[in-house]
């Protein structure tokens, strides 16, 4: 159901002036249309991410639309690609709110590219549902006003708190080492660790940081091992992963990891065997026993996408948030009544829904904290296992926390 | 089809802006939903990229040389006035005045060392730099924000007017843009037609010939850079003041190389090349989009297809064809030269006063590693006089006309230029205080007109700076004409008056070496420095090159010449002197030289006993190189 | 000294990586005076085909060969089509764009089809790590600078003993009198380019096991590559394998000693530097300028 437009008109304006092609819209959109405009990656290095996200979000909308849509209309997501830059990322707002004039937007994966949005979103009065991109910043604003960002997934400053208190489970002395990729999102969590850590009355003994594209991080690693680091927090995603995975086999030291969502199911595949016991903070996991509704999910994907299984949702978290933020969103727009963004929004804090994730009751309230649908206690950990990424539960690394 | 650059501006100018400046109220006009503020973005983004790609033109259509970092420089641009928006709370107006300056200023610590030795080292270098600034952007995290960057920039203000594109603010913002577009446009034109621009032009197409003619290639190289920086700077901060946000994901490698792409496949070294390059590539962006994650596949494609399709970019391949075919074969008549007209007495004026010597070498010596080149040669020319210079292949000649034109630095000795010595000065300096050259294979600027390449000629005499120039002021218009019909009449004398308008790089081979003379000439000299100027002429052109030599000497002018041509040597010289093995073995007038048996020695001596009679056979026209034991070395 | 073990272990490892895809660079600067700018891609292709022949079922002995063969035919095919058609004139860019451009479509159509993510690839000598002096390294690694020196050493010979070796240095010393003694320059440039492509690929593939096979990994290390090369002298194999390899030591010391972060700004600012102070390139020899 994706429906990728031409951008109508430019075409004649590169022209020197629009001649006859464009305006043939009605003038002055009283209401907005029934469409979903996505924003993500589609191309580079983390091209799967948006590939991904959509999994969850086609699933669901086939779900409503087959009940009949919402408000009794067939609902279009209308997906482009930013390519990892925050610029591109508000030339696709602009089409979204503007050019397609959808009701809604909804985010990728890059934190800094949602931060990006806040002014264009403000000026066209457009709301938007973060997915993934974890970032404290892309909800809870330095100016204290946040009217149209809202998100249903991990915030930083959250989990935070949840890493470091499953890492001095496992490190006898405390002595926590912090490692970081040297992006928006691992950057923006280093105060948020910093803080958790001093609420727990302790420091980091090392902070170390790497490039995505990195593969040697043996200079980190020497360096947390010199400071006798025992649990290692974790800021990275599956590639640089498997890269700290194996500098730690080749320099003999093997810290607990407990990380952020950045891992997905990909670090089982290409780590195998060294990923054993890692710990990985997330939502939702779609390997093990799934609750019936979860499991139907699970096989429309598969079935649509010619998924082999659970392997290949490289992000499970991130898609079963996607997938509850599009029926969150469908839900706000029944009690909106009606296509308008502005009703949407605050329909949005009215809003309760049972979600495979979560039972969001409500799912947003008023304080700029709660425009983040997932409270902690929603928070789970999993565990690598023979190469698969279960609850911790399901595995035998269970026993270590308390 | 003969549009004139002047013709193409003034109508882009009026059309462009003209359509752009309405299309903001197209929707309010004709009541329709476009453009939103989504097209309007998008031809903003545009606009903004254009800049920098005008910018990028100069540097690599006009100077030759490539950079593959101007995203970093744009980038940079964005950060100073982000930066200073943010800490120092400074306003939009001098936010983008420092983003210029500050740009420039980097642009040229960056190019002034690295353009020295080739131009791909630039290239690496600007790889290199755009890489460490994206480093540093993202691990300073203090000061720029890291990875995520500067959010919050302050909406710029100007006369109280919040710069914002939205129709509630009545676009305000994008007619800032516009004007800006614009004024870089018309920067592109005044540029590109001056003495600057034919300058780079000069430099990309011959070093050596650039040199001679008293263009410096450093820093003509380091200005083009200069200047193509400063256009990115200002680009840079026009774009903090749109998104009001930067991070480093904006200024990365894959950007410099669509500003590349963008450059080249407008048509680089074009006015509109920039605009079209821009509109087309990142229209392509947009379009491609319905390839997903086969669109960067397809970009590639399109990019591919076009190289093959329009080597010389949209614009300049356009340009061939309406060229090809709204041009009619005409023959081109060259007339009799040399031609004295009352004009070329402002351009070939004896000296002042009355030196006994315009020149004079004092125990010059070369070395080439162990090799001595030139060994201890002394030599005086008068004011007025031809001075031959003459020695079988290898004697040292040309080193010597190398040394005094600046392009070798002697080891020892003085070279005296009206009494100052001026020994080890670089070559475009030797050229502007007077010393001309030719070269012993033609040197032109093949690919620039007839008429520009004695234009060049006149660079180092110009007045008007390089601010007077850009803008255009009444002096500057002046000095402009002033110099070009100095260069028309320098054409008429040497006969090429029909050919001004040609590619330098198709005269025929007799014409180009007239065209290097005129070019010479054009500086003004004090001692002109002719290598083998009758090398490959016919005989009736060599003897209107006599009749120019000695048409020259009449007229007060210094003449060193190289030849082995002895007619001619024995027709035009006042005074020779003869090399072999880089020392002078004899000296004085033809008629002496003639009969010296030193000189019949070192022809002769180790030929063939036929030289002679060969020599003679051929009509009495002694070639003497073709006689002369080829010893190779230095020359 | 662990620690410093550890660096200079890792460094050669990855040093042997800049080294052989510089050594290409060089190799094909040589004769024509142009290169494949995404060499980069090459070398990656020579990873990521393994694993996806590997992958398919096809036994690693035979995946990888083809793989060498596949991406030399590319390289090839690049010089033939979109090298030599562009190289015409003395400074003539297009070679550089079209390269460009045929890179960003490889890496496209990598990603598109093979997917962004890393792929393993097995490799006995990349299961466990030995141990020198306290500082551990897997065996694959240390094969990449044993193999680009040993390749540096075969091209000398090559060039020295064989005709074929013969013509490619007449053609890198002067094209034009190359082909008037008769030596096919241009069948001479494909096949050096090939032969580069071949180190590239060798490269991209020996490295796979230790740092998982992606389609973006060609890009960094071909540009660091191709400064390497421009640093040390381009036309100096032996130069640019030195510099290579000590390029990449030095960079796991600057990640040791100064910063992690600061890697990539110190090894650039380097370059510049070196390139400031020696505009030939390190063991690079001046051309004396004709006039």
């Amino acid at each position: 159901m994706i429906q990728t437009l031409r951008p109508r008109g430019l075409g004649a304006l590169m022209l020197g002036a629009a001649l006859a092609t464009a305006a043939t819209a009605p003038a002055q959109a009283q209401s907005a249309e029934p469409c979903i405009g996505a924003s993500w990656e589609l191309t580079g290095a983390l091209a799967h991410t948006g590939l991904q996200i959509r999994y969850a979000v086609e699933v669901a909308l086939d779900e409503i639309n087959e009940a009949g849509g919402i408000l009794g209309q067939q609902v279009t997501l209308r997906a482009y690609d930013d390519q990892g830059e925050p610029a591109r990322a508000v030339d696709n707002a602009f089409r979204i709110g503007e050019q397609d004039n959808c009701v809604i937007m909804i985010g990728g994966f890059r934190t800094p590219n949602a931060i990006a949005l806040r002014e264009p979103l403000d000026e066209m009065g457009l709301p938007w549902m973060g997915v993934i991109s974890a970032g404290t910043r892309v909800i809870e604003h330095e100016t204290g006003e946040n009217n149209w960002m809202f998100r249903v997934s991990m915030k930083d400053r959250w989990v935070a708190p949840f890493l470091v208190e499953h890492a001095m489970a496992r490190a006898p002395e405390g002595r926590i080492g912090l490692l970081y990729e040297a992006t928006g999102w691992g950057q923006g969590a280093v105060p948020d660790v910093e803080a958790a850590m001093a609420e727990q009355g302790m420091e980091l003994v090392a902070s170390e940081t790497f490039n995505i594209g990195d593969t040697d991080m043996t200079a980190q690693l020497s360096r947390m091992r010199d400071a006798g680091v025992e649990a290692i927090v974790f800021y990275g995603v599956d590639r640089e992963a498997d890269g700290v995975l194996r500098s730690m086999q080749r320099i003999g030291f093997r810290p607990e990891i407990v990380s952020a969502w950045g891992i997905g199911g990909q670090l089982g595949n290409t780590a195998g065997a060294l990923a054993d016991g890692v710990l990985v903070a997330g939502t939702f996991s779609w390997w093990g026993e799934l609750e019936p509704r979860a499991q139907a999910v699970l096989d429309a994907m598969v079935e649509r996408f010619g998924l082999a299984g659970p392997q290949d949702l490289l992000l499970p978290s991130g898609t079963a948030n996607a997938y509850d933020a599009i029926h969150i969103i469908a839900a706000a727009l029944e009690i909106a009544g009606e296509f308008d963004r502005e009703k949407l929004r605050e329909a949005l804090f009215e809003v309760s829904h049972e979600g495979i994730v979560a039972n969001f009751d409500p799912a947003f309230e008023r304080t700029m904290e709660r425009h983040d649908a997932i409270t902690p206690d929603a928070y789970r950990l999993l565990a690598f296992h023979e190469g698969i990424l279960l609850p911790i539960e399901q595995t035998p690394f269970g026993d270590a926390s308390n | 089809m003969n549009v004139s650059p002047r013709m193409t501006v003034a109508l882009t100018l009026i059309l462009g802006v003209g359509a752009l400046a309405f299309l903001p109220w197209w929707g309010t006009v004709f009541d329709s939903r476009f453009p939103t503020s989504f097209e309007l973005r998008i031809v903003l983004r545009v606009m903004i990229i254009a800049i920098v790609v005008i910018g990028l033109n100069i540097l690599v259509g006009a100077a030759g040389l490539v950079s593959l970092g101007h995203a970093a420089l744009y980038g940079f641009g964005a950060h100073v006035a982000a930066l200073l928006a943010v800490n120092a709370g400074l306003g939009f107006v001098p936010g983008l005045i420092a983003a210029v300056l500050g740009t420039a200023v980097l642009g040229a610590i960056l190019a002034y060392p690295s353009v020295r030795v080739r131009g791909v080292f630039l290239a690496v270098i600007t790889i290199a730099f755009g890489l460490v600034f994206v480093n540093i952007l993202r691990e300073w995290v203090s000061f720029t924000g890291g990875a995520s960057g500067i959010p919050g920039i302050p909406r710029g203000e100007l006369f109280g007017m919040r710069l914002s594109p939205a129709q509630r603010d009545g676009f305000i913002y994008y007619y800032v843009v516009l004007f800006f577009l614009a004024l870089a446009f018309a920067l592109q034109y005044t540029l590109l037609f001056s003495r600057y621009g034919r300058a780079m032009r000069a430099t990309s197409q011959s070093e050596n010939a650039s040199r001679a003619l008293g263009v410096s290639v450093i820093r003509t190289r380091t200005l083009a850079f200069v200047i193509s920086a400063g256009f990115a700077g200002l680009a840079g901060g026009l774009f903090t003041y749109l998104s009001l946000f930067v991070n480093y994901e904006s200024f990365q490698f894959n950007q410099s190389i669509q500003f590349l792409l963008m450059t080249i496949l407008g048509g680089a070294g074009t006015l509109l090349g920039p605009l079209v390059g821009a509109v087309t590539v990142f229209w392509a962006t947009v379009l491609l989009q319905a390839f997903e994650e086969w669109q960067t596949f397809a970009f590639g494609l399109m990019l591919l297809i076009v190289l093959f399709a329009m080597p010389r970019g949209i614009v300049g391949s356009l340009q061939d064809l309406l060229a090809r075919r709204g041009a009619r074969p005409r023959m081109r008549e060259t007339s009799d030269w040399p031609h004295w007209t009352p004009e070329l007495e402002a351009v070939i004026r004896p000296i002042e006063g009355r030196p006994d010597a315009v020149l004079k070498l004092e125990g010059l010596t070369l070395r080439f590693g162990g090799l001595t080149a030139v060994d201890n040669v002394d030599l005086a020319a008068r004011p007025g006089t031809v001075h031959a210079l003459i020695g079988p292949n290898g004697a040292g000649k040309s080193s010597v006309i190398n040394m005094i034109s600046g392009f070798y630095k002697p080891a020892e000795g003085r070279i005296l230029l009206m009494d100052q010595d001026v020994a080890g000065t670089d070559s475009a300096a030797m050229a502007a205080a007077g010393v001309a050259r030719t070269f012993q294979n033609t040197e032109l600027f093949g690919a620039m007109t007839v008429l520009d390449n004695v234009m060049v000629g006149f660079h180092s005499r110009y007045q008007s700076g390089l601010l007077r120039t850009l803008v255009r002021v009444p002096a500057a218009r002046w000095e402009e004409a002033k110099m070009r019909r100095q260069a028309l009449a320098l054409l008429d004398f040497v006969g090429l008056t029909d050919f001004a308008d040609e590619r330098a790089g198709a005269l025929p081979f007799g014409h180009q070496r007239r065209l290097e003379i005129a070019r010479a000439l054009a500086l003004q000299p004090r001692i002109l420095l002719l290598d083998e100027p009758a090398a490959g002429l016919t005989h009736g052109e060599i003897e209107d090159l006599i009749r120019l030599i000695s048409l020259l000497a009449e007229k007060g002018l210094t003449i060193l010449l190289v030849e082995h041509h002895v007619d001619m040597i024995m027709a035009v010289s006042d005074h020779v002197t003869v090399l072999d093995y880089g020392k002078v073995i004899a000296a004085g007038t033809p008629r002496q030289i003639q009969d010296d048996p030193r000189v019949i020695e070192a022809y002769f001596g180790h030929a063939a006993p036929g030289a002679e009679a060969r020599a003679e056979a051929a009509g009495g026209t002694v070639d003497v190189s073709a006689s002369a034991a080829n010893r190779g070395a230095a020359e | 000294m662990g620690n410093n073990m550890q660096f200079l272990l890792s460094g050669l490892s990855i040093g042997g990586v800049y080294a052989l895809v510089a050594l290409g660079f060089s190799m094909m600067w040589s004769v024509a005076r142009a290169a494949n700018f995404t060499h980069g891609d090459i070398f990656m292709l020579g990873g990521v085909l393994t694993v996806a022949m590997f992958a398919a079922g096809l036994p690693l002995w035979a995946a990888a060969p083809l793989a060498l063969v596949i991406a030399m035919v590319a390289a090839a095919a690049i010089e033939r089509f979109l090298v030599r058609p562009f190289n015409k004139e003395a400074n003539a860019i297009g070679w550089m764009l079209t390269t460009i451009a045929i890179g960003v479509m490889i890496e496209s159509f990598a990603t598109a089809t093979y997917g962004p993510l890393p792929r393993p690839l097995p490799s006995p000598l990349a299961a466990e790590p030995i141990f020198v002096a306290g500082a551990g390294v897997f065996p694959q690694e240390l094969l990449l600078p044993a193999v680009a020196v040993l390749a540096m050493l075969a091209l000398y010979v090559f060039q020295r003993y064989t005709r074929t070796g013969q013509a490619i240095r007449a053609v890198a010393t002067n094209r034009v009198a190359a082909g008037l003694m008769g030596i096919d320059a241009d069948r001479i440039t494909m096949f050096v380019f090939a032969a580069a492509g071949g180190l590239g690929a060798l490269a991209g593939l020996l490295i796979a096991p230790v740092i998982q096979a992606t389609t973006t990994m060609g890009l960094l290390i071909g540009l660091k590559s191709f400064m390497i090369a421009i640093i040390s002298g381009i036309t100096n194999p032996a130069g640019v394998v030195a510099v290579a390899i000590a390029f990449g030591v030095a960079e796991r010391f600057i990640e040791g000693y100064l910063s992690t972060s600061a890697r990539d700004a110190f090894g650039f600012t380097l370059m510049i530097l070196v390139l400031l102070a020696f505009p030939q390139g390190i063991f690079g020899r001046k051309e004396v300028s004709k006039v």
